[in-house]
This record gives C-alpha cells, structure tokens and sequence, in this order.
C-alpha cells in the first residue's frame, strides 16, 4: 500500500527568483537520504508530496525529520472529492488520534483551491466537524486553541493530514554552496557545524591530530561526531590532517605563551589551503567569544587573519548551556564528552596569551618558517569518514 | 618493527606452548552438576584443576572457588560483609572495613560502595617505599573492625606487602579484643610469579587471576579458608559449594589449573631471570638522568621488597600517555598505571598518590612489568628506545609546563 507524506518548507517559499533552485535542492536531499528504498516527490503547485509504500513510513519519518529546510511534515490520506467519503476518513482519523492521546478538543482547517467543488471550506469544515462530534460525543470543537487539527484540502484530489511532525527547519544543505568544518573532539564544533548546515551549507570537515600526543581513540572519537554529523548533512566528508610536526615546530620554536594561539592559526591556514581543495568557499569554527584564551576578540583577530575565506562562528554569542541543549538536540553530547582529549596538555602552556597584540607577535609566527610542513600536512591529508 | 610486549601486569600472552594440555580437556562439555557419564567426566577434571590450583598456593582443595577472575573474588568478599552487617537484624552499630590506600579498582570501589551503604571504610596509607607497614593497619583497627583489604604485590610499584606479618598483627589484635576480623588478599600480582603459600599467609580469603600468568581470561579463583562463616551475595545453584553458583567455566578451568602448575613448577628459575633482568633495566634508567623511579627508594637487588617483574618509573613532567604512545610508536607496549583504570583519569593516579608521591610525577609515571618469556634483548630495546624519545618530550614538556603548579583556568581546548 502506498503512503503519502505532506512536505511543509517554511523560509524557501519566501524566496523570489531562486526559488526554484532550493525546492530542487532539497528534494536531493530528502532522495539522497532515501536511495536504498522506493520513494518518489511530486512537486504540486505550493505543495510537495512525497510517496512511499507502507513497510518504509519508519525511514522515511526518519530522513524527513533529519532533513534541513523542512518546517514539517504530515502523513496525508488522499480521497475522492465527495463530502460523505471526506467525513468518513474524518472520523477514522480522529478515532486514530483518539487511541494514542489525551485531548479531546479539535479544529478543522479546510481549504478550497478547487472552486467547483461544491461546498465552501467552511461548509467542508462544519459538515466533517459535525461527523466527528456525532461519532465521538466526547469530541468538542475550539478554533482557538485546539489539541488536534485536522487540515483538508481540495486540490486535484482531496488531502487530509492530522499530526504534523517537527522539521529542523532552515535550508537545504547544499544551497549555499559547500563549508568546511574545524571539528575537534569537544562539544562546540559539531554543533556548529549543524547550525552552518541548516543555513543551507554542506559541510566537509577537517580534524587535526597529534601522533603520540593524541590518541587514536580521540580520533575514534571525531569520527564517531562524524557519523552523527553525516546523517544530518548530505555527502558529509572528515578529512584528518596530521598535526605533529607542525605542533612540535612550534611548541620548539614560538614564545610559550603564543603556543595555542598559532596552532590555531596554523589550523586556519591548512583549513584554507584545504578548502580550496575540495571547493569549499568559507570556514566553520566552533569559537565562542571568551570560552576560552584562543576566543577573545583579540585571538579571533589574530587566528581570523589567516583566513581568506570567511569564518562562519554560529556559536559566538551563545553560551555554554545553549550549546550543550542543542548538542544533546543533535545527538553529539554523550559522544563529546567521552574523556579523550584532542590536546595534549604538554602543549597547553599555563598563561596562554588572552589579548595577544598582533603586530607584536606576527614576526614570531612568520620566523617559525612553517610553508613547507603546511605544504606537506595538507598534501597528507586522508579521507577517514565519507557518508 | 619488533613487537615487544612490557605490559604482563594487565595481562599475559597465552602459554601456546601448552596448546596441546588445552585440547585434551577441549571435548569435555558435560555439565560437572550432571549425574550421567558426561557430567562425572567434567566433575573430574574440575576436581583435578581445583587440586592443581591448591597445589599451586598451598590450599586444600576444598579451599579453591572458581571465579570469573580476581575482580569478581575480590567483589564476592567485600560484598558478603554487606549481607552479614547490613542485612543482619542484629546489627547494632556501624561495622568498620580497612583497606589499603593501594588496592586495585576491583577491590577499592567496592569498598567506596560499602562506605556509601553503611560501612565506615579506613584507608592504611603506604609508606614512600609504597609499601603497607603492619602498624599502619593495627592504629586503625576498633572493635567495630570486621575485615582487612590489604594485597599481596602492588600493581602499579610492584612492592611487596608484608601480609603475612600484617595477619598475625590483626588476628593477635582481634584475640586480645575477643572478636574477629577478616583479612583478605588480592594476590594477583604474587601468584605465579611470587611464591606464596596460602597456609602460611594465615590470610582468610585470597584472589587469584589466571590470564596474568599465561592462562585464560575470564577465569580465576578465591581461596576461602576452610570453615569461615561468610556468605556471599549470590545463590541459586549448589556449584563451588554453593559460594559461587552457575555452571562453572569447565574448559577455561581446566587451562588455568595446567598453566599455573607450569608457572609453579619454574616459578624459581623464572624468578631468577627476571630478577636479573630488572635489575639491569633499573641500574639501566639509573644511568638516565631523566628518568626517575617510582617509588625513588627502588633499586637493584632489593628482592624483599619488590617484585622483579614490575616496575613504574616517570620522566617528569612529560604526561605518562605520551611516553605510552610514543614507545607503541616504536613496537613496545608499556602501560600508565592500571589499564582497568585509563578511563577514568581522576581515579587513575590514586595508587601513587597515596604513596605520597607528588602529582606531576604520578601523571608522568609509567610500568613496565615482564613475564618469563620476555627477553634481555627486549629490555635493551626498551631502554634505548626510552633514550631515544625522551629528549624531544622533555625539552617540550619543560619548555611549556612548569611543574607542579596548576593550569590557569582560562586554557585553550
């Protein structure tokens, strides 16, 4: 048996001329979620449906709520343009609804696009209100603030949907052209990486490793973020770098104090080199201003400056609390905060530089004569995870 | 790359050797329970392997339970004190454990869990030399005391506890005080590899580990003396005289029994070697001058006090994982501290610290512990590849850490 699902997109319908260019893309998303089974889309004006068949409703609610772009979405039963069939499935459904929860007050919402049906929207609404209230006495109607909404339209066929599931809203990934990600083993990075992504970017990211430093669990950690970060991002990528040679050059070489801070510059410049690579056209960090030495205004100016391409920080101006919701919301908290650092202490000096005065300390950075070694860690970047 | 192993104290390589031993109890499957031909069969070889592993520590045979292994005996003890005090309806007053400050997790957590549930729990501090001094114990024992935790080898110093000197200590202390106290020992590290005989240990209950001498995880045993009044947590099943229920681990047993007599039979020689291999590798590290052993008093020849075939030893204040991984870099396995513990780095320093070593040296301490198939040629690697290493992570980890003080608290992830 075939099933029906109403796809609701909010902040595309508002676009203009590019319209058009975000419905395709998200209807690449949703069928790239769903390769393996049979599903197809049908675009109706205003309106996307997307068809199953049965035994497939559990994926396919599953792809539709990890999906960015989507406001929402509602198993639809079709019927004919008859008002007896109408308040039939009205009841039926209502009787669904009835099973599974508590409420007990309704709505109607009914709409019209196909004039020549004979009764207007509020006469659909009043007849199949009435249906339900006769065949559950205990079903009582308020148009303020109801438990239970049932939508019928009338377009080409009749549409009724009760439940609308949640979507994570936003764009469709990919809209805005390709990102890449500084994912670290923490809490921030992925969350900031989903936020980019639900503004309509794909995301590859790159993580930096330490050998001996590091350990290959931390590693397992990063991959495990990006397995998580994969079901919500079409054609998601984790490129590793390893960061060692580069790291001990600098924990050699640099003022003790500024350790931190050109690792995380270096960081920035391997990230541009490989953005450019993989045709990435910005940066995603997981900063937020003041976490920590390297997120003052003035470590950003140093670290930022080190970048051509724009530095999304979607966490910024969030505080800690914030981020762990939406971390936990994600589904990437319980694997964070797994104790394997991604730093090495050894390299963590005790007073890192809070408010490091660029023109003072760029001199340092550029003696440390590092092109070769960036040249060589982005040449040896690998491939760990491709979704 | 030559693969050499220096992590024997978390576990041993199977003895292959007696692959063949293995095989001839393999085809036994009866259930030792079972009155038919099968079961008699299995009953027979689990008594024979009770009997070799009560030859193996000087135990009557009736004195040997199979477990899963030392963590599940040493967990069976401290919880049975919870069924005879906690649950007792005569329990009048809260009943008092003591514990060294140097157990393994298997026996310490149990304790903290009893601390929780009741118990007052008295932690006997080691002394630099790591090691548990009698009296150290008696000024905290109180007629309320009903049990004493101290173990045989210390797994992370390898220092040897006077046990057998700290039983007597006790049983005179609860004579004279008409009660009774029970003094258990975790004997992991000694068994196999140090002699011991539990008779003269004097010791109540002891727990022994097979996959540490070359037998099978997932087996080992408790020696209960006989006609001690416990009971433990478990029922619903007649096994082990009904001390630790459910069918029993036949085939694990039986490989168990035959690898430790193997163990016993040349503990001496093996003893010798090994003896004479650590004491090159420690007058080896002395010759370093950035490695420092841990504890400090330990040197060559100081075979009373420490067992040959483990040793800590730190390079401060370059962190211990470093070293790990970087001699797993090279082919050698090392350990930084209990492996049971990595998880959980606030708990993973306990041992040394209790010991009062300082804790930038406990965060750089690592073991190396051997077992009798590891070779002089093993350690010579192990020690020049350690000289090689450390330079860079010292010069590193003495550029940017400063010993000693703590982190600020604004520091980059």
């Amino acid at each position: 048996m075939e099933s029906m699902y109403l796809i609701k997109y909010g902040e595309i319908s508002l676009k203009g001329e590019n319209r058009k260019l975000f419905e395709k893309q998200l209807r690449k998303n949703i069928l790239a979620k769903l390769k393996d089974i049979p599903a197809r889309i049908d675009h109706k004006p205003g309106r996307v449906y997307l068809y199953t068949q049965k035994e497939y409703t559990r994926q396919v609610e599953h792809a539709l709520s990890t999906v960015f772009g989507l406001v929402g979405f509602s198993k639809a039963t079709p019927c004919q343009k008859n008002i007896d069939i109408i308040q039939e499935i009205a009841i039926q459904l209502a009787g669904n609804y009835r099973k599974n929860n508590p409420g007990r007050t309704f709505k109607i919402e009914a709409r019209r696009t196909d004039k020549s049906f004979p009764l207007s929207s509020y006469e659909i609404a009043c007849k199949t209100g009435a249906g339900i209230c006769t065949a559950f006495p205990e079903f009582t109607v308020d148009v303020k603030n109801p438990d239970w909404t049932l939508s019928i339209e009338v377009r080409e066929q009749v549409y009724m949907y009760g439940e609308t599931f949640p979507g994570l809203r936003g764009l469709p990934a990919g809209c805005n052209g390709r990102s890449l990600l500084l994912l670290s083993g923490g809490i921030d990075s992925p969350v900031a990486g989903l936020l980019m992504a639900k503004r309509g970017l794909y995301v590859d990211a790159v993580y930096f490793h330490t050998p001996p430093y590091t350990s290959e669990k931390a590693k397992d950690k990063v991959k495990q973020l990006a397995e998580v970060l994969g079901t919500y991002i079409p054609s998601f990528k984790l490129y590793g770098v390893n960061f060692s040679e580069i790291q001990v050059c600098i924990a050699q070489h640099a003022p003790v104090k500024a350790i931190t801070l050109f690792s995380r510059a270096h960081m920035m410049k391997i990230a541009n080199l490989l953005a450019e690579r993989i045709h990435a056209t910005s940066l995603i960090t997981g900063e937020c201003l003041g976490q920590v030495a390297s997120q003052t205004p003035e470590s950003l100016r140093f670290t930022g400056s080190f970048s051509a391409l724009p530095v999304f920080r979607p966490l910024i101006g969030m505080d800690k609390e914030e981020i762990i919701l939406k971390a936990r919301k994600f589904g990437t908290f319980d694997i964070s905060t797994q104790p394997f650092d991604d730093c090495c202490t050894i390299f963590a000096p005790d007073h890192p530089l809070i408010k490091p005065k660029y023109d003072e300390i760029i001199d340092d950075f550029h003696s440390l004569q590092t092109n070769e070694l960036i040249q060589k860690a982005v040449g040896d970047a690998e491939l760990l995870i491709r979704s | 790359m030559a693969k050499i192993y220096l992590d024997w104290a978390s576990t041993s390589p199977p003895l292959f050797s007696m692959q063949k031993e293995l095989q001839q109890s393999a085809h036994l499957f009866g259930n030792p329970s079972s009155i038919h031909t099968y079961g008699s069969e299995a009953e027979k070889a689990l008594s024979d392997a009770r009997r070799l592993i009560g030859e193996c520590t000087d135990a009557s045979p009736e004195e040997v339970i199979f477990t899963s292994g030392a963590t599940e005996a040493n967990n069976m003890i401290a919880f049975s004190f919870l069924k005879k005090h906690l649950f007792s309806p005569a329990r009048e007053e809260r009943p008092q454990i003591i514990i060294s400050g140097i157990e393994h997790a298997s026996l310490w957590e149990p304790a903290e869990t009893l601390s929780k549930t009741g118990f007052d729990v008295f932690v006997a501090a080691a002394d630099s030399s790591g090691i548990i001094q009698p009296k150290a114990v008696i000024s905290l024992c109180t007629p309320r005391t009903v049990a004493v935790f101290c173990m045989l080898v210390n797994n992370e110093t390898g220092a040897i506890q006077p046990v057998k000197e700290i039983v007597s200590a006790v049983k005179q202390w609860a004579a004279q005080h008409s009660t009774t106290i029970h003094v258990h020992t975790d004997a992991v590290q000694a068994f196999g590899k140090l002699w011991f005989s539990f008779r003269d240990l004097g010791a109540d209950s002891a727990a022994l580990s097979a996959h540490k001498t070359g037998g099978p995880k997932g087996v080992g045993a408790l020696l209960l003396k006989k006609k001690t009044a416990i009971d433990f947590l478990y029922c619903g099943g007649g096994q082990e005289n009904k001390r630790r229920p459910g069918t029993e681990n036949l085939n694990a047993i039986c490989f168990f029994a035959r690898t430790a007599k193997k163990r016993i039979t040349n503990l001496e020689d093996n003893l010798r070697k090994a003896r004479s291999m650590m004491d090159m590798v420690i007058t080896q590290l002395s010759r370093i001058d950035e490695v420092v052993l841990v504890p400090a008093s330990r040197k060559p020849s100081l075979q009373s006090l420490y067992s040959p075939y483990i040793l800590s030893l730190a390079i401060v204040p370059v962190p211990s994982e470093v070293i790990v991984r970087s001699l797993d870099e090279h082919g050698i396995a090392v350990s930084a501290g209990s492996a049971c513990n990595l998880k959980s780095r606030k708990k993973q320093r306990r041992v040394l610290l209790a010991m009062n070593i300082d804790s930038t040296t406990a965060e750089s301490a690592i073991r190396i512990s051997i077992g009798p198939e590891t070779t002089v040629q093993e350690l010579h690697s192990f020690t020049s590849t350690l000289q090689k290493i450390v330079p860079l992570h010292l010069h590193l980890a003495k550029r940017i850490r400063q010993p000693g003080k703590k982190s600020s608290s604004i520091r980059s992830k």
